[in-house]
């Protein structure tokens, strides 16, 4: 029936078959979703896990389907790459963690994506809740549905996971006694991306907290997720009864999260499919949120009034007493340590003193308490007050120190405890001289007090200088270099001078011309003594032959002339110059004229009055000295 | 009619003196209430009027802390340590403030050998050497003068041509003090970047944050000093970041 030229039915046949098939694959991968539930039923307060795989480029978020009474929180997010006959098809898979509200039976409707240009979605679901089996802690407040409970033990929170982080808080107790210690778990998860964060303060009238120091640190699988865990631990004792909501605990964090936005590299990337790439500068963002943790409500119980002691301290907790004294056996007005310790589990910040009934027996002195505290992951607070008494007997006798007595409320017991420690006898011998009252310095009698070395608390800048000179200069000013100048130049100055004017000096004194000079008096005096000598021994010719030749000699150095070639006449002009007196010139006159006489004629006078003409040049030498 | 001309002359001085002086003690009165923003005004009035006191200095300082200007309170320390380079509430002070700074940097800069060779220049100020060699000089000097006059006192004159030594290593520290002596600046911004030259447009070498302490090798050219670190290295930082006292 066909025309000769078109195939045979067979062929048709099998092309219309491997096209439909190759339309069927083209379709198969063109893009598809699938939501997984981890389980289909479960109770009130469990948790459960929802996947949803997306095949092809998903483009955008996934439209989450609104359910009452159930909340979705997104946890996770890969993606990977499947190659199929040579060809790259991206998957992802992004999980939720499906928190139900309230009993029933839930269905989940497809959700729906647009990939690879074409809106998909994934088939619907459904979930039962029922009631939880064991008791309900929640049942006195029904209200209270946003914050289910497992067992009356514990008190999970799990709110608000975001980039894969939920923070939740379990406490040993919900139901404490005012006062009580509770310790609190914090468990902080996270995929790897938490990269830093700090605790914010959130504090409550209502609540004491703690922190204890430390974390652990380890992974856990949640929901068929692997996460990691920072463990912390808290404190909280509740100080009033009734309903406490406890702050949350809130984590300022830094995260990082994949970002897919405005990144050309992660475009490119996504071709092909994006792959497991974990360079944070390309996938990755950074950025801050706040998470927290639900509140915590605590129902807490008021300490019975039933079998409550009078002098009730307050304290509340399991704690022992302890009590001792130094010495048994002492003398009148010597000193004895009362040692009253409690210790447990527990905070003793607010016990008051407890002191035995020692008054009577002497003076009493107490010393400041010694208080320790030590915050134990497990147990929580373990701490220890010891009280010292020193006591001085004034008194011989035997004294019954008695017991101290400590009333507190045991949680464990769940009634008052009176905590007993027996002090027993005290013997007080008589005083050494006589048995009389010793007046006891208080300082001498108190017990060593316990020091402590003084630990820095802070520091910060030295004050001011108040008693300095603001208004003077420290720079090296103007007048500064005047002052220099003066200081250091004037004395060199001198110094250069007078150096100067030595070393002058000394050469005049080292010329030969000058040390006759200076040498002619001297010479002159004692020749002419020598002349009066040998005119005494009568030489009388030769002495005054001597004489001239002095005073010649004394002339010629003194006044720098030839002395020997002096005549009578160049010797006065030569005195005249200098500014001899008329009067010693005309007498040197004589006494030359008389020498020459004497040289001239032969005839020598006596032996004294060539003497006296010896002495009287002598005394005129010395008395034109100066002017020469 | 002289002795009124006098006595006003001297009423005048004395009434310009104070007019123009800062008063200082008001100046820690305020720092006492918390006042600090007065106390600085005041101390900077000082300053303008060419009054280089260690001291000023020093009490500028605190008052830049406690206004929480921690680069002007590091330039303030610095230059008060250059005036006052033993003073131990200085030299605290300073380190206080450098420990709170992000860059880890000196206050100094290294001269190698020489530096330590002449280790009493850093402790002493140019005004101090200045004023040792004078009078060490003029003492030498005296003594030579009384060996010239008293002769029998020539013996001393050995020991004064040796004592010679003593202003002389006194006048040379003296230059080499004030070859040394550079202004020192910090940083007073959060983040400033030290360029290769004193223009916008050079390569950016590194980066020193609020506090830092830097010395002015060069004088500005434009807007820029160049400046040295005590790890050796060098660059241009525009002055609008910093502060320094006592400039050239």
């Amino acid at each position: 029936m066909y025309p000769r030229f078109f195939p045979c039915r067979t062929v048709i046949g099998t092309m219309l078959l491997l096209g439909s098939l190759l339309l069927q694959t083209t379709q198969a991968h063109a893009g598809t979703i699938t939501a997984e539930l981890n389980r289909t039923e479960g109770e009130i307060g469990e948790t459960f896990a929802l996947t949803v795989f997306v095949e092809g480029h998903l483009e955008g978020e996934l439209e989450m389907p609104q359910v009452p009474g159930l909340v979705f929180t997104r946890t996770g997010y890969q993606q990977s790459l499947n190659i199929i006959n040579g060809q790259s098809f991206p998957e992802v898979s992004i999980t939720y963690v499906i928190n139900p509200q309230q009993i029933g039976v839930f269905k989940i409707p497809g959700i729906s994506a647009v990939i690879d240009g074409k809106k998909t979605s994934s088939l619907p679901l459904q979930l039962t809740i029922a009631a939880g089996g064991k008791t309900q802690p929640n049942a006195a407040n029904p209200a209270n549905n946003a914050a289910p409970q497992n067992s009356a033990n514990s008190a999970k929170r799990k709110v608000e996971d975001t980039g894969g982080i939920f923070i939740e808080r379990e406490c040993s107790k919900s139901t404490p006694y005012v006062g009580e210690q509770v310790v609190c778990a914090i468990r902080i998860y996270h995929r790897d991306n938490l990269v830093g964060g700090q605790r914010m303060s959130q504090n409550s009238a209502d609540v004491r907290r703690f922190n204890v120091e430390g974390e652990q640190r380890y992974a856990r699988a949640v929901n068929g997720q692997r996460y990691s865990v920072i463990e912390l631990r808290e404190i909280l004792i509740p100080q009033k009864s009734g309903e406490i909501k406890v702050p949350p605990f809130a984590l300022q964090a830094r995260i990082l999260t994949w970002s897919r936005r405005n990144n050309p590299l992660d475009k490119f990337f996504e071709k092909f499919g994006g792959g497991n790439f974990n360079f944070d500068l390309n996938f990755t963002e950074e950025k801050e949120l706040t998470l927290n943790s639900n509140e915590q409500t605590f129902q807490v119980k008021p300490l019975p009034s039933d079998g409550k002691p009078t002098n009730f301290s307050g304290l509340l907790g399991d704690y022992q007493l302890s009590a001792g004294v130094s010495k048994n056996q002492l003398a009148a007005g010597e000193t004895v340590t009362i040692t009253v310790t409690v210790s447990g589990n527990g905070p003793l910040d607010s016990l008051a003193e407890i002191k035995p009934q020692i008054d009577a027996i002497g003076r009493s002195y107490i010393d400041k308490p010694d208080y320790k505290e030590e915050v134990d992951p497990e147990q929580g607070i373990r701490s220890s007050k010891t009280f010292k008494f020193a006591l001085v007997p004034n008194k011989a006798g035997q004294y019954p120190l008695g017991s101290v007595e400590l009333p507190i409320f045991n949680p464990k017991l769940q009634q008052y405890v009176t905590l007993r420690a027996d002090l027993g006898n005290l013997i007080v011998t008589p005083a050494t001289a006589e048995e009389k009252p010793v007046v006891v310095n208080a300082q001498s009698a108190s017990p060593t007090s316990i020091k402590k070395d003084v630990k820095l608390l802070g520091q910060d800048l030295i004050g001011p200088h108040r008693d300095a000179d603001l208004t003077v200069s420290h720079q090296l000013t103007k007048s500064d270099r005047l002052v220099l100048a003066g200081i250091a130049g004037l004395p060199l100055a001198l110094v250069f001078g007078m150096l100067g004017v030595e070393e002058a000096r000394r050469r005049r004194m080292a010329n030969p011309s000058y040390q006759r000079r200076v040498k002619a008096l001297r010479v002159c005096i004692d020749s002419l003594k020598q002349a009066s000598e040998r005119s005494g021994s009568g030489e009388v010719e030769g002495a005054i032959s001597e004489a001239q030749r002095s005073l010649r000699k004394y002339l010629g150095d003194k006044l720098n002339l030839v002395g020997t070639a002096l005549t009578p006449r160049d010797i006065d002009r030569e005195l005249n110059r200098i500014g001899v007196s008329d009067e010693a010139r005309a007498k040197l006159t004589i006494l030359q004229e008389r020498f020459e006489k004497v040289a001239f004629s032969g005839r020598a006078p006596a032996a004294d009055e060539a003497q006296r003409w010896i002495s009287e040049l002598s005394s005129l030498v010395q008395e034109i000295d100066p002017r020469c | 009619m002289l002795k009124k001309w006098l006595f006003g002359l001297i009423l005048l001085c004395s009434t310009a003196a104070l007019a123009a002086d800062p008063d200082y003690t008001r100046a820690l009165q305020a720092m006492d209430q918390g006042d600090y923003q007065t106390a600085s005004a005041i101390y900077e009035s000082g300053i303008k009027q060419g009054n280089n006191n260690g001291h000023l200095y020093y009490n500028l300082g605190i008052c830049y802390q406690r206004l929480n200007r921690k680069g002007e309170a590091v330039a303030a320390f610095l230059a008060a340590r250059r005036y006052l380079p033993r003073d131990p509430d200085v030299g605290a002070n300073l380190r206080f403030m450098l420990n709170q700074g992000a860059d880890k940097l000196d206050p100094d800069l290294d001269y190698g050998w020489s530096q330590r060779a002449t280790f009493w220049i850093e402790r002493l100020t140019l005004r101090e050497l200045a004023y040792g060699s004078a009078v060490s000089l003029a003492i030498v000097n005296l003594i030579l003068l009384i060996t010239i006059f008293v002769q029998h006192l020539r013996s001393l004159r050995k020991f004064a041509y040796f004592a010679l030594i003593i202003p002389g290593v006194l006048l040379i520290s003296c230059q080499l003090k004030s070859r040394r002596e550079m202004p020192w600046g910090a940083v007073t911004v959060a983040n400033s970047k030290i360029l290769s030259g004193p223009s916008k447009g050079n390569t950016v070498i590194f980066e020193l944050h609020e506090g830092a302490p830097f010395a002015v090798v060069n004088q500005s050219v434009g807007e820029y000093w160049q400046i040295q670190l005590s790890d050796g290295k060098k660059g241009w930082i525009s002055r609008a970041d910093t502060r320094v006292f006592d400039t050239p």
